[in-house]
Protein backbone atom coordinates (compact mmCIF):
# COMPACT_ATOMS: atom_id res chain seq x y z
CA UNK A 1 0.00 0.00 0.00
CA UNK A 2 1.15 3.36 -0.81
CA UNK A 3 2.00 6.18 1.47
CA UNK A 4 -1.26 7.75 0.16
CA UNK A 5 -3.79 4.90 0.90
CA UNK A 6 -2.15 4.98 4.87
CA UNK A 7 -4.40 7.89 4.95
CA UNK A 8 -7.67 6.17 4.12
CA UNK A 9 -9.32 4.57 7.41
CA UNK A 10 -11.76 1.94 6.36
CA UNK A 11 -14.76 2.01 8.16
CA UNK A 12 -17.99 0.56 7.45
CA UNK A 13 -19.50 4.61 6.38
CA UNK A 14 -16.16 4.43 4.09
CA UNK A 15 -17.92 1.27 2.47
CA UNK A 16 -20.66 2.90 1.97
CA UNK A 17 -19.77 5.92 -0.10
CA UNK A 18 -17.19 3.15 -2.53
CA UNK A 19 -20.34 1.24 -2.71
CA UNK A 20 -22.27 4.43 -3.81
CA UNK A 21 -19.49 5.48 -6.55
CA UNK A 22 -18.97 1.95 -7.50
CA UNK A 23 -23.22 1.64 -8.74
CA UNK A 24 -21.69 3.66 -11.86
CA UNK A 25 -17.94 3.70 -11.63
CA UNK A 26 -17.99 6.91 -14.70
CA UNK A 27 -20.84 8.85 -13.15
CA UNK A 28 -20.25 12.38 -11.24
CA UNK A 29 -21.78 12.06 -8.05
CA UNK A 30 -22.91 15.72 -5.91
CA UNK A 31 -22.46 15.19 -1.78
CA UNK A 32 -25.75 15.24 -1.57
CA UNK A 33 -26.16 12.39 -4.18
CA UNK A 34 -23.52 10.08 -2.39
CA UNK A 35 -25.42 11.00 1.37
CA UNK A 36 -28.98 10.16 -0.38
CA UNK A 37 -27.39 6.53 -1.97
CA UNK A 38 -25.37 5.44 1.05
CA UNK A 39 -27.63 6.53 3.66
CA UNK A 40 -25.13 8.83 5.04
CA UNK A 41 -25.37 12.40 7.06
CA UNK A 42 -23.74 15.36 6.41
CA UNK A 43 -21.84 15.05 9.17
CA UNK A 44 -19.83 11.98 8.46
CA UNK A 45 -20.54 12.13 4.57
CA UNK A 46 -17.35 15.37 3.94
CA UNK A 47 -15.08 14.42 5.89
CA UNK A 48 -14.76 11.16 4.01
CA UNK A 49 -15.27 12.86 0.80
CA UNK A 50 -12.00 14.77 1.49
CA UNK A 51 -10.29 11.75 2.91
CA UNK A 52 -11.02 10.18 -0.15
CA UNK A 53 -9.98 13.15 -2.39
CA UNK A 54 -6.64 13.56 -1.05
CA UNK A 55 -5.59 9.98 -1.32
CA UNK A 56 -6.25 9.95 -4.56
CA UNK A 57 -9.31 7.86 -4.84
CA UNK A 58 -11.82 10.54 -6.29
CA UNK A 59 -11.60 13.75 -7.80
CA UNK A 60 -13.90 16.66 -8.03
CA UNK A 61 -14.48 19.24 -9.74
CA UNK A 62 -17.26 22.48 -10.13
CA UNK A 63 -20.31 21.70 -12.08
CA UNK A 64 -20.01 23.39 -15.20
CA UNK A 65 -23.22 25.36 -15.45
CA UNK A 66 -24.47 29.32 -14.94
CA UNK A 67 -26.00 29.49 -11.36
CA UNK A 68 -28.32 32.57 -12.54
CA UNK A 69 -29.95 30.53 -15.44
CA UNK A 70 -29.80 27.11 -13.54
CA UNK A 71 -31.47 28.52 -10.90
CA UNK A 72 -29.63 26.95 -8.22
CA UNK A 73 -26.28 26.87 -6.64
CA UNK A 74 -23.22 25.14 -8.49
CA UNK A 75 -22.61 22.31 -7.00
CA UNK A 76 -19.01 19.97 -6.67
CA UNK A 77 -19.60 16.85 -8.38
CA UNK A 78 -16.77 13.42 -7.41
CA UNK A 79 -15.78 10.60 -9.55
CA UNK A 80 -13.84 7.70 -8.86
CA UNK A 81 -10.10 8.03 -10.18
CA UNK A 82 -8.75 4.35 -11.88
CA UNK A 83 -6.63 4.55 -8.52
CA UNK A 84 -9.54 4.46 -6.50
CA UNK A 85 -11.57 2.02 -8.79
CA UNK A 86 -8.96 -0.56 -8.09
CA UNK A 87 -8.47 0.08 -4.74
CA UNK A 88 -12.19 0.05 -3.59
CA UNK A 89 -12.20 -3.23 -5.76
CA UNK A 90 -9.30 -4.42 -3.36
CA UNK A 91 -10.95 -3.51 -0.57
CA UNK A 92 -14.07 -5.49 -1.34
CA UNK A 93 -12.39 -8.34 -1.75
CA UNK A 94 -10.32 -7.94 1.12
CA UNK A 95 -13.78 -8.10 2.86
CA UNK A 96 -14.40 -11.56 0.60
CA UNK A 97 -17.55 -10.09 -0.20
CA UNK A 98 -19.23 -8.03 -3.40
CA UNK A 99 -20.88 -4.49 -3.08
CA UNK A 100 -24.87 -5.11 -2.39
CA UNK A 101 -25.30 -4.46 -5.87
CA UNK A 102 -23.40 -6.74 -7.28
CA UNK A 103 -24.77 -9.75 -5.81
CA UNK A 104 -24.97 -12.72 -7.86
CA UNK B 1 -31.95 33.04 -0.84
CA UNK B 2 -35.18 35.55 -0.69
CA UNK B 3 -36.66 36.69 2.67
CA UNK B 4 -39.62 34.96 2.17
CA UNK B 5 -37.66 31.79 3.10
CA UNK B 6 -38.69 29.87 5.59
CA UNK B 7 -37.03 30.48 9.04
CA UNK B 8 -35.92 26.96 9.19
CA UNK B 9 -34.26 27.53 5.88
CA UNK B 10 -32.54 31.12 6.95
CA UNK B 11 -31.48 29.21 9.78
CA UNK B 12 -29.98 26.34 7.74
CA UNK B 13 -28.05 28.38 5.60
CA UNK B 14 -26.75 30.46 9.20
CA UNK B 15 -26.02 27.20 10.15
CA UNK B 16 -23.39 26.26 6.88
CA UNK B 17 -22.44 29.35 6.45
CA UNK B 18 -20.74 29.77 10.06
CA UNK B 19 -19.31 26.11 10.00
CA UNK B 20 -17.67 26.76 6.99
CA UNK B 21 -16.60 29.80 7.82
CA UNK B 22 -14.41 28.16 10.21
CA UNK B 23 -13.12 25.31 8.07
CA UNK B 24 -9.20 25.07 7.60
CA UNK B 25 -7.45 27.13 5.36
CA UNK B 26 -8.68 27.28 1.63
CA UNK B 27 -11.12 24.40 2.31
CA UNK B 28 -13.51 26.93 3.86
CA UNK B 29 -14.55 28.45 0.79
CA UNK B 30 -14.62 25.56 -1.06
CA UNK B 31 -16.79 23.66 1.63
CA UNK B 32 -18.77 26.91 1.95
CA UNK B 33 -20.37 26.83 -1.55
CA UNK B 34 -20.51 23.05 -1.88
CA UNK B 35 -22.37 22.63 1.36
CA UNK B 36 -24.52 25.79 -0.09
CA UNK B 37 -25.67 23.77 -2.82
CA UNK B 38 -26.02 20.49 -1.29
CA UNK B 39 -28.49 22.34 1.10
CA UNK B 40 -30.87 23.51 -1.37
CA UNK B 41 -30.80 19.93 -2.92
CA UNK B 42 -32.86 19.31 0.42
CA UNK B 43 -36.16 18.50 0.84
CA UNK B 44 -38.09 19.53 3.79
CA UNK B 45 -37.30 22.20 6.81
CA UNK B 46 -36.22 19.06 8.75
CA UNK B 47 -33.75 17.58 6.07
CA UNK B 48 -31.86 21.09 6.05
CA UNK B 49 -31.90 21.55 9.95
CA UNK B 50 -29.96 18.00 10.01
CA UNK B 51 -27.95 18.62 6.81
CA UNK B 52 -26.58 22.11 8.59
CA UNK B 53 -26.09 20.50 12.02
CA UNK B 54 -24.27 17.82 10.34
CA UNK B 55 -21.94 20.30 8.41
CA UNK B 56 -21.05 21.87 11.54
CA UNK B 57 -19.83 18.68 13.16
CA UNK B 58 -18.13 17.56 9.60
CA UNK B 59 -16.08 21.11 10.17
CA UNK B 60 -15.04 19.72 13.44
CA UNK B 61 -14.04 16.42 12.40
CA UNK B 62 -12.02 18.03 9.62
CA UNK B 63 -10.16 20.11 11.40
CA UNK B 64 -9.15 17.37 13.49
CA UNK B 65 -8.15 15.86 10.85
CA UNK B 66 -4.30 15.70 10.37
CA UNK B 67 -4.42 16.13 6.75
CA UNK B 68 -5.88 19.98 7.20
CA UNK B 69 -5.00 20.46 11.03
CA UNK B 70 -2.00 22.23 9.77
CA UNK B 71 -4.41 25.32 8.04
CA UNK B 72 -5.40 27.83 10.36
CA UNK B 73 -9.43 28.41 9.95
CA UNK B 74 -10.05 32.09 8.71
CA UNK B 75 -13.30 33.36 8.43
CA UNK B 76 -14.39 33.85 4.77
CA UNK B 77 -17.29 35.86 3.71
CA UNK B 78 -19.39 32.50 1.73
CA UNK B 79 -21.22 34.86 -0.80
CA UNK B 80 -22.79 32.30 -2.53
CA UNK B 81 -26.57 32.54 -0.94
CA UNK B 82 -26.69 35.07 1.28
CA UNK B 83 -29.42 35.15 3.38
CA UNK B 84 -30.05 38.77 4.12
CA UNK B 85 -33.04 38.04 6.01
CA UNK B 86 -31.28 35.66 8.76
CA UNK B 87 -31.84 36.86 12.03
CA UNK B 88 -28.97 39.38 13.35
CA UNK B 89 -29.55 37.81 16.38
CA UNK B 90 -28.74 34.78 15.10
CA UNK B 91 -25.87 36.42 13.02
CA UNK B 92 -24.18 37.95 15.79
CA UNK B 93 -24.39 34.41 18.44
CA UNK B 94 -22.83 32.52 15.42
CA UNK B 95 -19.72 35.15 14.79
CA UNK B 96 -16.44 33.74 16.77
CA UNK B 97 -16.35 34.73 20.38
CA UNK B 98 -13.16 35.05 22.01
CA UNK B 99 -14.16 32.26 23.84
CA UNK B 100 -11.72 29.55 25.32
CA UNK B 101 -14.49 26.20 24.88
CA UNK B 102 -15.64 27.58 21.55
CA UNK B 103 -16.84 24.23 20.94
CA UNK B 104 -19.58 24.66 23.77
CA UNK B 105 -20.71 27.45 22.44
CA UNK B 106 -20.96 26.54 19.36
CA UNK B 107 -23.18 23.46 20.56
CA UNK B 108 -25.46 25.87 22.64
CA UNK B 109 -26.10 28.14 19.57
CA UNK B 110 -26.69 24.94 17.67
CA UNK B 111 -28.92 23.57 20.43
CA UNK B 112 -31.09 27.03 20.68
CA UNK B 113 -31.32 27.38 16.86
CA UNK B 114 -32.81 24.04 16.83
CA UNK B 115 -35.14 24.74 19.22
CA UNK B 116 -36.41 27.73 17.42
CA UNK B 117 -37.03 26.23 14.00
CA UNK B 118 -38.78 23.53 15.63
CA UNK B 119 -40.75 26.13 17.33
CA UNK B 120 -41.30 27.82 13.99
CA UNK B 121 -41.81 24.71 12.67
CA UNK B 122 -45.48 24.29 14.77
CA UNK B 123 -45.82 27.95 14.28
CA UNK B 124 -46.02 28.13 10.46
CA UNK B 125 -47.63 24.57 10.06
CA UNK B 126 -44.04 23.08 7.84
CA UNK B 127 -44.58 19.62 7.10
CA UNK B 128 -41.94 17.45 8.35
CA UNK B 129 -40.99 14.56 5.57
CA UNK B 130 -38.63 12.51 7.56
CA UNK B 131 -36.27 9.82 6.07
CA UNK B 132 -33.82 9.84 3.40
CA UNK B 133 -35.50 6.77 1.24
CA UNK B 134 -38.28 8.19 -1.18
CA UNK B 135 -40.61 4.92 -1.17
CA UNK B 136 -42.87 3.53 1.81
CA UNK B 137 -41.91 1.51 4.02
CA UNK B 138 -41.53 -2.34 2.95
CA UNK B 139 -43.64 -4.92 3.46
CA UNK B 140 -42.40 -8.15 4.74
CA UNK B 141 -44.19 -11.03 6.12
CA UNK B 142 -43.00 -14.22 7.27
CA UNK B 143 -45.14 -17.21 5.74
CA UNK B 144 -44.38 -20.49 7.84
CA UNK B 145 -44.84 -23.64 5.70
CA UNK B 146 -47.08 -26.69 5.99
CA UNK B 147 -46.74 -28.54 8.98
CA UNK B 148 -44.10 -30.96 8.05
CA UNK B 149 -44.92 -34.85 7.62
CA UNK B 150 -45.22 -36.63 11.23
CA UNK B 151 -41.52 -37.31 12.12
CA UNK B 152 -40.26 -40.96 12.72
CA UNK B 153 -41.09 -42.63 16.07
CA UNK B 154 -38.31 -42.72 18.28
CA UNK B 155 -36.94 -46.10 18.23
CA UNK B 156 -38.26 -48.02 21.50
CA UNK B 157 -36.02 -49.06 24.42
CA UNK B 158 -34.77 -52.75 24.28
CA UNK B 159 -37.31 -55.35 25.99
CA UNK B 160 -35.78 -57.21 28.39
CA UNK B 161 -35.79 -60.38 25.77
CA UNK B 162 -34.19 -58.46 23.68
CA UNK B 163 -31.52 -58.03 26.28
CA UNK B 164 -31.70 -61.69 27.10
CA UNK B 165 -30.57 -62.30 23.39
CA UNK B 166 -27.36 -60.30 23.83
CA UNK B 167 -26.24 -61.65 27.42
CA UNK B 168 -24.55 -64.33 25.95
CA UNK B 169 -22.39 -62.11 23.72
CA UNK B 170 -21.64 -59.94 26.79
CA UNK B 171 -20.50 -62.82 28.24
CA UNK B 172 -18.34 -63.95 25.37
CA UNK B 173 -16.49 -60.97 25.81
CA UNK B 174 -16.00 -60.87 28.74
CA UNK B 175 -14.52 -64.17 28.33
CA UNK B 176 -12.40 -63.27 25.65
CA UNK B 177 -10.90 -60.38 27.08
CA UNK B 178 -10.43 -61.57 30.57
CA UNK B 179 -12.77 -59.19 32.01
CA UNK B 180 -15.41 -60.89 33.82
CA UNK B 181 -14.26 -58.69 37.10
CA UNK B 182 -15.08 -55.72 35.54
CA UNK B 183 -18.02 -56.37 33.03
CA UNK B 184 -20.94 -58.16 34.73
CA UNK B 185 -23.84 -58.85 32.72
CA UNK B 186 -27.00 -56.62 34.09
CA UNK B 187 -28.88 -57.89 37.28
CA UNK B 188 -25.70 -60.04 38.71
CA UNK B 189 -25.06 -58.42 41.56
CA UNK B 190 -23.66 -54.75 39.94
CA UNK B 191 -24.93 -51.28 40.83
CA UNK B 192 -26.67 -50.80 37.47
CA UNK B 193 -30.05 -50.51 38.29
CA UNK B 194 -32.63 -53.12 36.85
CA UNK B 195 -33.83 -52.27 33.56
CA UNK B 196 -37.29 -50.92 33.28
CA UNK B 197 -39.25 -51.70 30.05
CA UNK B 198 -40.19 -49.04 28.55
CA UNK B 199 -42.84 -49.28 26.07
CA UNK B 200 -42.83 -47.52 23.05
CA UNK B 201 -45.10 -43.84 22.66
CA UNK B 202 -48.54 -44.93 21.28
CA UNK B 203 -49.97 -42.18 18.88
CA UNK B 204 -48.19 -39.42 16.94
CA UNK B 205 -46.06 -37.18 18.51
CA UNK B 206 -47.17 -33.31 19.33
CA UNK B 207 -44.69 -31.61 17.08
CA UNK B 208 -44.62 -27.89 16.70
CA UNK B 209 -42.90 -26.88 14.04
CA UNK B 210 -40.07 -23.39 14.12
CA UNK B 211 -40.05 -20.20 13.14
CA UNK B 212 -39.02 -16.78 13.91
CA UNK B 213 -38.88 -15.56 17.55
CA UNK B 214 -39.12 -12.68 19.90
CA UNK B 215 -36.13 -10.71 18.90
CA UNK B 216 -35.74 -11.16 15.52
CA UNK B 217 -34.26 -8.86 13.63
CA UNK B 218 -36.12 -5.80 12.16
CA UNK B 219 -36.32 -6.79 8.34
CA UNK B 220 -36.45 -3.87 7.15
CA UNK B 221 -32.77 -3.20 7.12
CA UNK B 222 -31.97 -6.23 4.97
CA UNK B 223 -34.02 -4.77 1.83
CA UNK B 224 -30.83 -4.19 -0.64
CA UNK B 225 -30.98 -0.64 -1.15
CA UNK B 226 -29.98 -1.89 -5.14
CA UNK B 227 -33.28 -4.14 -5.13
CA UNK B 228 -35.17 -1.26 -3.70
CA UNK B 229 -34.14 1.19 -6.35
CA UNK B 230 -34.77 -1.19 -9.30
CA UNK B 231 -37.97 -1.67 -7.98
CA UNK B 232 -37.62 -5.38 -7.45
CA UNK B 233 -40.10 -7.22 -5.15
CA UNK B 234 -40.66 -11.13 -4.00
CA UNK B 235 -40.85 -13.89 -1.98
CA UNK B 236 -37.55 -16.42 -0.73
CA UNK B 237 -37.95 -19.06 0.71
CA UNK B 238 -34.73 -20.19 3.03
CA UNK B 239 -33.95 -22.92 4.82
CA UNK B 240 -32.42 -22.58 8.25
CA UNK B 241 -31.67 -25.16 11.15
CA UNK B 242 -31.21 -24.24 14.39
CA UNK B 243 -31.04 -25.52 17.78
CA UNK B 244 -32.60 -26.53 20.79
CA UNK B 245 -31.81 -22.55 21.65
CA UNK B 246 -33.02 -20.97 18.47
CA UNK B 247 -29.44 -20.49 17.63
CA UNK B 248 -28.61 -21.45 14.22
CA UNK B 249 -26.70 -25.03 13.55
CA UNK B 250 -25.56 -24.15 9.72
CA UNK B 251 -25.36 -21.83 6.84
CA UNK B 252 -28.94 -20.83 6.07
CA UNK B 253 -29.56 -21.79 2.07
CA UNK B 254 -32.18 -20.51 -0.62
CA UNK B 255 -34.69 -23.56 -0.76
CA UNK B 256 -36.74 -21.06 -3.63
CA UNK B 257 -35.60 -18.20 -5.04
CA UNK B 258 -37.11 -15.03 -5.92
CA UNK B 259 -35.80 -14.66 -8.90
CA UNK B 260 -33.20 -11.68 -7.95
CA UNK B 261 -29.98 -12.61 -6.63
CA UNK B 262 -30.49 -8.95 -4.41
CA UNK B 263 -33.61 -10.19 -2.69
CA UNK B 264 -32.24 -14.16 -2.02
CA UNK B 265 -28.78 -12.07 -1.03
CA UNK B 266 -31.08 -10.03 1.36
CA UNK B 267 -33.08 -13.02 2.29
CA UNK B 268 -30.04 -14.86 3.33
CA UNK B 269 -28.87 -11.88 5.45
CA UNK B 270 -31.60 -11.44 7.49
CA UNK B 271 -31.64 -15.30 8.04
CA UNK B 272 -28.17 -15.47 9.72
CA UNK B 273 -28.87 -12.24 11.73
CA UNK B 274 -31.58 -14.17 13.75
CA UNK B 275 -29.59 -16.51 14.76
CA UNK B 276 -30.44 -16.75 18.63
CA UNK B 277 -33.82 -15.38 17.76
CA UNK B 278 -35.59 -18.37 16.74
CA UNK B 279 -38.64 -19.95 18.15
CA UNK B 280 -36.78 -23.75 18.02
CA UNK B 281 -39.32 -26.15 17.24
CA UNK B 282 -40.88 -28.49 19.87
CA UNK B 283 -41.77 -32.16 20.62
CA UNK B 284 -44.62 -32.65 23.07
CA UNK B 285 -43.78 -29.16 24.38
CA UNK B 286 -39.62 -29.64 24.58
CA UNK B 287 -37.43 -27.47 22.38
CA UNK B 288 -35.70 -30.15 19.68
CA UNK B 289 -33.33 -29.19 17.14
CA UNK B 290 -34.64 -29.15 13.46
CA UNK B 291 -34.37 -27.19 9.86
CA UNK B 292 -37.08 -25.21 8.75
CA UNK B 293 -38.09 -23.03 6.30
CA UNK B 294 -38.57 -19.39 6.52
CA UNK B 295 -40.78 -17.38 3.34
CA UNK B 296 -39.30 -13.63 3.47
CA UNK B 297 -41.48 -11.36 1.37
CA UNK B 298 -39.90 -7.96 0.06
CA UNK B 299 -43.01 -5.97 -1.62
CA UNK B 300 -42.72 -2.14 -1.67
CA UNK B 301 -45.50 -0.69 -0.53
CA UNK B 302 -46.57 2.53 -3.44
Amino acid sequence: MGKQDKDVRMSLQTLRVLEAFLEAPGEQLAGADVARRGHLASGTLYPILLRLESAGWLVSRWENIDPSDAGRPRRRLYRLTPTGLRRAGEVFATFNRAPSFQSA
Amino acid sequence: MATSDPLSTRIATALVRHAARHAPGELAERLGEEWLADLAAQAGAFQKLRFALGCCWARQVIARDPLWARAPARSVAVAQAAAPGAPALLDELLSPAPSPLPRRTLVLVAIVALHVAVIAAFVYGVTVTGGVREQGPTVIRFLPHAEPKDPPRPTPAPSREDLEKWRPFQQVVSDSFDLRESIDPPGEGTDIAPIHEVKPTAGSVKRVPGGPGPGFPAADEFYPSSAIRMEESGAVSVQVCVDQRGRLTGEPTIAASSGSPRLDGGALALARAGSGHYRSATEDGQPVASCFPIRVRFALRQ
